[in-house]
């Protein structure tokens, strides 16, 4: 990836519109959007549909077709097929894991809750998971593949542990809360992350991006997050990624520096105004990158040029001016790769459609300033 | 000895559904205000059958600690969301834009004090400096006005909502790591004012922190109990620890299902009392227990509860 500002998406989208009840919608949208996207034999698809001929199985194949299509036809770099088979990055790597026992909901906000999970043994890989997705999607990509995959670390914080910290010795709870932690996530790395990530890197794939949401939860535990992920990448062959979003990067600092990746991807639009400029009032959100700036960091940076929590479609020239600030405060248009905040999921297809339009757009905007 | 917990429960999936209906408009607000009730009391009744000193309602109708205050006060909003501290759990960040007072009319729908007998009853409140720091403060150019008005909204608040035989001032980011000692200067001084208008016990909980490093400063703090994180302070920090304050233990974690045993926490009772001479010992839960399912809030109450039987034995 030689060319100034790559763009890559960041992962999941919509479920594919054809994926509803109501039968004349599924048509119609599988039409408009095979249409729309340039997807081959989508006529096959909409017969299915119209003919009720069609599995739950065969309708996800066609929705990551569709997912493929979506990004490429819009002009993305790398791509992927939008998540179309995962229900959720918690709960779908858990199905191919050992040693979780899910013990209810719990709440994340509001009157929003997740199944949450306790680790009650050691954990153990049942399979590798995302194979068969990976492969399906080679199949059927025209261009390179980043395939996503939760870390360790997040998987970690999002579960209940009543193995690690019952086995650790002494009385103080204090001291064996910190050392069950360390063990639970090194073992989901040795155990879980490694194996998987070795086998999708085995089938030969462009780049492997490890999504860390809980990364900056507990500040006092960045190491344990960089280890955690430079772990898991060890003699991996595909270019590595990771994925952070909507947090404050600065206390990953300066544990951060010690990331052995190739492309951080970080959120920055949901916090910056959607005024068009080049100068620090304008550009708020990326503010961020200063710290990056400052310490140095030896990895690319992908700030989120969209922001995917609104339904306003930046304008090309929107997108090529957050471009160019993140160039201008990393002193290095080579440095940053154009991407999204974060997964599309949130968005009508029709919205984020435009959004990468747009986002490939102010990608070329910014690449031609500089010749 | 006394127990009781320190937070919100966590919804019932029954209460849960309640909301997301009410939202879709399938159920009235009635509807959803009875299932309220209803769970609300069951909560009550467990932490009496349990022995508590204290009784909580449950917070059930509480979106986040932050949220009904900020809700009852003049020029705050509350925006987009924040993290609570070390949790996967976010509350929405109160947004002040001009001088803070209370509104003339406070919602008291997410209230159910008034089945606790009042010599029981506890509420929980964010202490004014935490209030302050987890806000976006778009008006007050000086943190020391800003605190301070918040303090007197607080105590206005508290006088509102009647009487309580504890309240709990939460102070999580006394123990975040960040705090200086100005900041701590200044909340002792904003917590004086809600001590001259506060006519009940007085907590000042400090969670999700080690209160190890400012342990003393804590401890001048004009309040009638300390409260501690003892998954994050450690017990060898209070040896010799003299004070007339009480001191409260947060022994069960209210932040991992695996259950405590209580003959143990017992006896890390009797080591704590045994080291350190204090006014007199508080346990419970180091946080609430909403970042529990509620099965195991409930079992985490039964583990206290077994706790309350035991010390009373042998303490």
């Amino acid at each position: 990836m030689s060319k100034l500002f790559p763009v890559m998406e960041v992962g999941s989208l919509n479920k594919a519109p054809f994926r509803v009840k109501d039968l004349a919608r599924a048509v119609e949208q599988a039409e408009k959007w095979g249409k729309a996207l340039d997807v081959e034999n989508y006529e096959e698809l909409v017969e299915l549909l119209r003919n009720r001929q069609v599995s739950e199985d065969l309708l996800v194949d066609w929705a990551c077709i569709y997912g493929l299509r979506f990004f490429e036809s819009a002009g993305l770099d790398v791509v992927y097929d939008g998540e179309q088979r995962r229900v959720e990055m918690y709960e779908h790597p858990l199905r191919y894991i050992e040693g979780f026992e899910y013990r209810g909901v719990v709440r994340v906000w509001d009157n929003e809750f997740y199944r949450k999970a306790a680790v009650v043994k050691r954990p153990r890989l049942i399979q590798p998971y995302h194979m068969d997705e990976l492969r399906f999607n080679k199949k059927h990509a025209k261009k390179p593949l980043k395939v996503p995959v939760t870390s360790a670390y997040t998987l970690a914080d999002w579960s209940f542990d009543e193995y690690y910290s019952k086995h650790a010795t002494g009385e103080d709870l204090a001291a064996r809360a910190n050392a069950g932690r360390r063990d639970f996530v090194l073992d989901l790395v040795e155990e879980v992350l490694r194996p998987v990530v070795k086998a999708l890197d085995s089938e030969g794939v462009d780049y492997i991006q490890l999504d860390e949401p809980a990364a900056a939860t507990k500040p006092h535990e960045s190491e344990l997050v960089v280890e955690s992920i430079n772990e898991t990448f060890q003699g991996i062959r595909a270019k590595k990624a990771v994925h952070i979003c909507y947090t404050d990067y600065k206390a990953l600092f300066p544990a951060l520096l010690e990331l052995k990746i190739d492309v951080l991807s970080i959120s920055c639009s949901n916090a910056d105004t959607t005024r068009l400029g080049t100068d620090p009032d304008a550009r708020p959100g990326f503010e961020v990158l200063k710290v990056f700036k400052e310490y140095d960091v030896s990895f690319r940076v992908a700030p989120g040029l969209v922001d995917v929590h609104t339904d306003f479609v930046e304008p090309p020239e929107l997108v090529r001016d957050r471009a160019l600030y993140a160039a201008k405060v990393l002193g290095d248009p080579g440095k940053v790769v154009a991407c999204n905040d974060c997964g599309l999921r949130t968005r009508s297809w029709d919205v984020a459609y435009q959004k990468q339009l747009s986002l490939v757009r102010g990608a070329a905007m910014a690449r031609e300033m500089f010749g | 000895m006394k127990a009781y917990l320190v937070g919100a429960l966590p919804r019932t999936e029954k209460l849960i559904k309640a909301y997301r209906d009410r939202a879709k408009n399938k159920i009235s607000d009635t509807a959803l205000l009875s299932e309220l009730e209803s769970t609300s009391r069951a909560y009550i009744e467990v932490q009496r059958r349990n022995g508590f000193a204290y009784i909580i309602d449950g917070m059930l109708g509480w979106n986040d600690l932050l949220r009904p205050f900020a809700s009852s006060l003049e020029n705050v909003v509350v925006n987009g969301l924040s993290r609570w501290f070390d949790n996967n759990f976010f509350y929405k960040a109160p947004v002040i834009t001009g001088k803070l007072s209370l509104r003339n009319r406070i919602d008291t729908s997410p209230f159910f004090h008034q089945f606790i007998e009042t010599e029981k009853r506890k509420i929980v409140v964010p202490e004014p400096l935490t209030f302050a720091k987890l806000s976006f403060n778009k008006f007050y150019s000086r943190l020391d006005d800003l605190v301070y008005d918040i303090a007197q909204a607080l105590a206005h608040y508290l006088r509102q909502l009647g009487e309580f035989a504890q309240v709990q001032l939460t102070a999580a980011y006394l123990v975040s790591g960040k705090v200086s000692s100005e900041d701590l200067e200044l909340s002792r001084s904003a917590v004086e004012v809600l001590r001259k208008t506060v006519d009940a016990e007085l907590m000042l909980h400090l969670q999700f922190g080690s209160a190890e490093k400012n342990l003393d400063n804590f401890l001048d703090f004009p309040v009638d109990v300390i409260g501690l994180d003892m998954f994050k302070t450690r017990v060898e920090c209070l040896r010799g620890l003299e004070t007339d304050k009480c001191i409260f233990l947060g022994f069960v974690d209210g932040r991992n299902t695996l259950l405590e045993d209580a003959a143990a926490t017992v006896s890390l009772m009797k080591k704590v009392a045994s080291m350190a001479s204090f006014g007199e010992l508080h346990i419970g839960p180091n946080c609430e227990l909403e970042h529990l399912p509620h099965e195991y809030a409930l079992k985490k109450i039964e583990v206290l509860g077994e706790v309350v039987k035991l010390s009373g034995e042998s303490l």
